[in-house]
């Protein structure tokens, strides 16, 4: 049995997390990019490592939305943070 | 803009700026009128206190209505964007010093952020401040030149910065000031201290994965009380804040807090600096503190204070009181001879050209400084 990959933050971002919001910055880039509401709580939760799955039942149940729509969301949005060297997949696994 | 609401403005400031740390302060959540806030939230700026009013806000401490709310998050962002691009920065410099054998501690904002804050957004900060070794200062200086950093005023003559200066700042590309530091302070508290040896009262810090080296708790309480007392009259509330943190939550040697502050004749300063938190933010020092507070200044030390957080700061007192501070005749003479007759170049940049760019443009300086000591003893 397969288990589902697990991410974290990169331990090399520089980020600052305030109110729902939250600016992280790659070090060697020139942008910035802003993560707000259920993107900003998600990027809280990867302080740990976490599974997809773990994510979507969080924030589901935070924001009282459906698991669907919340898994749809959180695919792209790890798709592109990973993309963007944001998050890592954990090493630990 | 009526005075009351400028009031207010000033009022709710301290406030934000002692939440979270045990203060005489109102503890009901606290509200501002639609007509203070906007004298309110350009004060909050200024004094880099947004992290702390979201902090606030966030806590149900503050109660502000939906407007006030975005105006405040979006201030605190492009202070969080303003941040982030500076630590970019630092880890930028850090690899350049690095490979060029200069070792560096890094000062104020981003050690108070990740230091005993409990969280770094509620600790903007506006530039970076780096203090190097004075056997280092020229190829620091070269460092920063390489990387696109220009000195913004050059020193008065050569050799005058590792004798007497304080820092050099050095302007890089998109308006980052870096503040490159010799010692902590200009002036006689900069020259009784001993710079080098802050490199042994330094310890490593993490940031984005890599280590720097920032001023150990007990050495950072010293420097937060000698920028809130010298660094700005009246003091800058965050700097009065960062004293209060520290104290609360850094990990102090309170016993060589005081061995440290008699060595470096900062009993005044420190006094000064606890006492702002106790009238300006509501703040009393721990208990820990009280050795510390207990130690006696000299009354040389309580004048040289006044020098900066007195009228004699427009009357040339630091330089008088730094004269005094300079060991020898000798060397008293080449820190009057720099003042007196600076290089071309550095009176052109620091007068702005023109007639106040000469050398009598400059004398006529000190002989203000003269007449308004003569006519306050006169008073």
């Amino acid at each position: 049995v397969t288990e589902d990959p697990r991410y974290r933050r990169s331990a090399k971002v520089l980020f600052r997390s305030y109110a729902d919001e939250v600016v992280v910055a790659s070090p060697t880039g020139k942008s910035f990019e802003l993560l707000s509401g259920p993107a900003a709580a998600a990027w809280n939760l990867l302080s740990e490592a976490r599974s997809e799955e773990e994510m979507v039942r969080a924030l589901s149940d935070a924001y009282q939305a459906p698991e669907q729509t919340v898994a749809n969301d959180i695919r792209l949005l790890i798709q592109d943070l990973q993309g963007r060297g944001l998050i890592d997949p954990d090493a630990d696994e | 803009m009526p005075m009351s609401e400028i009031a207010e403005g000033v009022a709710l400031a301290r406030w934000v700026a002692g939440f979270g740390l045990a203060s005489d302060g109102e503890t009901l959540p606290v509200s501002v009128s639609d007509q203070s806030w906007s004298p309110a939230f350009a004060y909050l700026n200024a004094q880099r206190l947004t992290g702390l009013a979201v902090a606030a806000a966030e806590a149900g401490a503050l109660s502000l209505t939906e407007s006030q709310e975005e105006e405040l998050l979006r201030g605190h962002r492009d202070a969080m964007v303003w941040v982030l691009g500076i630590e970019r920065s630092l880890l930028s410099l850090r690899a350049t010093f690095e490979a060029s054998g200069v070792e560096f501690v890094v000062l104020k904002g981003p050690t108070f952020a990740h230091g005993p804050y409990p969280d770094p957004s509620w600790r903007p900060f506006a530039d970076l401040d780096l203090l190097v070794r004075g056997r280092d200062w020229r190829r620091a200086c070269e460092v920063l030149e390489a990387e696109g950093y220009h000195r913004d005023l050059p020193e008065p003559r050569r050799g005058f910065d590792e004798r007497f200066g304080k820092a050099a700042t050095h302007t890089g590309p998109g308006g980052l000031q870096v503040d490159l530091h010799r010692t902590l302070v200009l002036g006689p508290f900069g020259l009784w201290l001993d710079p080098d040896g802050l490199f042994d009262r330094a310890e490593r810090f993490e940031l984005a994965g890599r280590t720097l080296l920032r001023l150990n708790d007990t050495a950072l309480l010293l420097h937060a009380a000698m920028h809130a007392s010298l660094g700005w009259r009246p003091p800058f509330l965050l700097s009065v804040r960062d004293v209060a943190q520290v104290a609360e939550s850094g990990a102090v040697d309170w016993e060589e807090a005081r061995v440290l502050a008699r060595r470096w004749r900062l009993a005044a300063v420190v006094r000064h600096a606890f006492g702002a938190g106790v009238e300006m933010l509501g703040i009393h020092p721990p208990e820990e503190a009280a050795g510390l507070l207990a130690l006696s200044p000299r009354r040389r030390e309580v004048r040289a204070l006044e020098a900066y957080t007195t009228e004699r700061r427009g009357r040339g007192g630091m330089a008088l009181s730094t004269i005094g501070a300079i060991h020898g005749p000798r060397a008293k003479l080449a820190y009057v001879w720099g003042l007196i007759f600076p290089d071309r170049r550095f009176l052109t940049a620091r007068m702005g050209g023109g007639e106040r760019s000469s050398y009598r443009g400059r004398w006529k300086v000190a002989f203000r400084w003269l007449r308004r000591r003569q006519r306050s003893i006169q008073r």
